[in-house]
């Protein structure tokens, strides 16, 4: 049987942190580090490509709107390989909530090419549909964005 | 640190073609608009951006080419898309672009499907 503190210190001990500053660019940073992860995990090139796409969404927010472009505040992406599954964390320093889950629909590209919605906002709709697993949480340290990609879909 | 994205033109039968080179992020949004004005002034109709030289590309780069389509739409032009990697390509049509810009495998696919209207 094996307790529950052992595994959280195995679990620790194969985390990957990597902290950056909030300036645009940098996630692609985050984007390699994760992309050099999978490949050591076996993930195929085209969920590699998926992961890379995702974490560097994630990472974008975090920098633009999490932690306002302010350079002097991180960005911190932990990558946890476990067995069948990488789960990647992405954590700003935001003051203000993730809006409620309801809240944000699939945007419209209809609406965006005439001009009713601005061009932008399509991080968070392509997380969703690159990942296993999503879930924003915010809490009185900032948000996080929890992403989980199985090996085997 | 970016690999500052570059946009540059080229006339060929039929199309009038944009080369995109580098990182189309937010930062590609002074060279991609400026290439576009400049084929919208010699008065193109069929625009093609060519992605094959691009490495990088994200949503805020995927929104400079989501106005460039309102734009050529508002003018009746034609924008055509190649070079795309197969990543690059699901991405536009989970994002539905491929719904409103053909997205082709080459330059000559490209150039067909004008030559064959």
């Amino acid at each position: 049987m094996v307790s529950g503190k052992p595994t959280a210190k195995r679990r620790r001990n194969r985390t990957i942190e990597l902290g950056i500053p909030s300036d645009l660019g940098w996630e692609r940073a985050a984007m390699d580090v994760a992309a050099s992860v999978a490949r050591c995990m076996g993930f195929p090139a085209d969920r590699i490509e998926d992961i890379k796409t995702a974490v560097a969404e994630a990472t974008l927010n975090a920098i633009e709107h999490g932690n306002s472009l302010d350079a002097s505040q991180r960005v911190l992406i932990v990558l946890v390989p476990e067995g069948e599954k990488l789960e990647i964390n992405v954590r700003d320093r935001s003051s203000t909530p993730f809006p409620p889950a309801e809240a944000v629909g699939a945007p419209s590209l209809e609406d965006k090419l005439t001009g009713l919605s601005n061009t932008r906002g399509w991080g968070t709709f392509l997380i969703r549909s690159l990942v296993d697993e999503v879930e924003f949480t915010s809490t009185s340290e900032g948000n996080l964005v929890r992403m989980v990609i199985h090996l085997e879909p | 640190m970016a690999n500052e994205a570059r946009a540059t033109l080229r006339e060929t039968p039929l199309l009038t073609v944009i080369d995109l080179r580098g990182e189309v992020t937010t930062f590609a949004d002074d060279a991609i608009n400026s290439a576009y004005r400049q084929v919208s002034e010699r008065g193109a109709k069929n625009i093609l951006l060519n992605f094959s030289g691009v490495d990088h590309l994200n949503s805020a780069g995927i929104a400079i080419i989501i106005g460039v389509l309102t734009e050529t739409r508002k003018a009746d032009q034609c924008l055509l898309i190649t070079g795309l990697t197969p990543h690059y390509r699901k991405v536009f049509h989970i994002m539905g672009l491929a719904r409103y810009v053909p997205i082709f495998d080459s330059e000559d696919a490209a150039r067909q499907s004008i030559d064959s209207r």
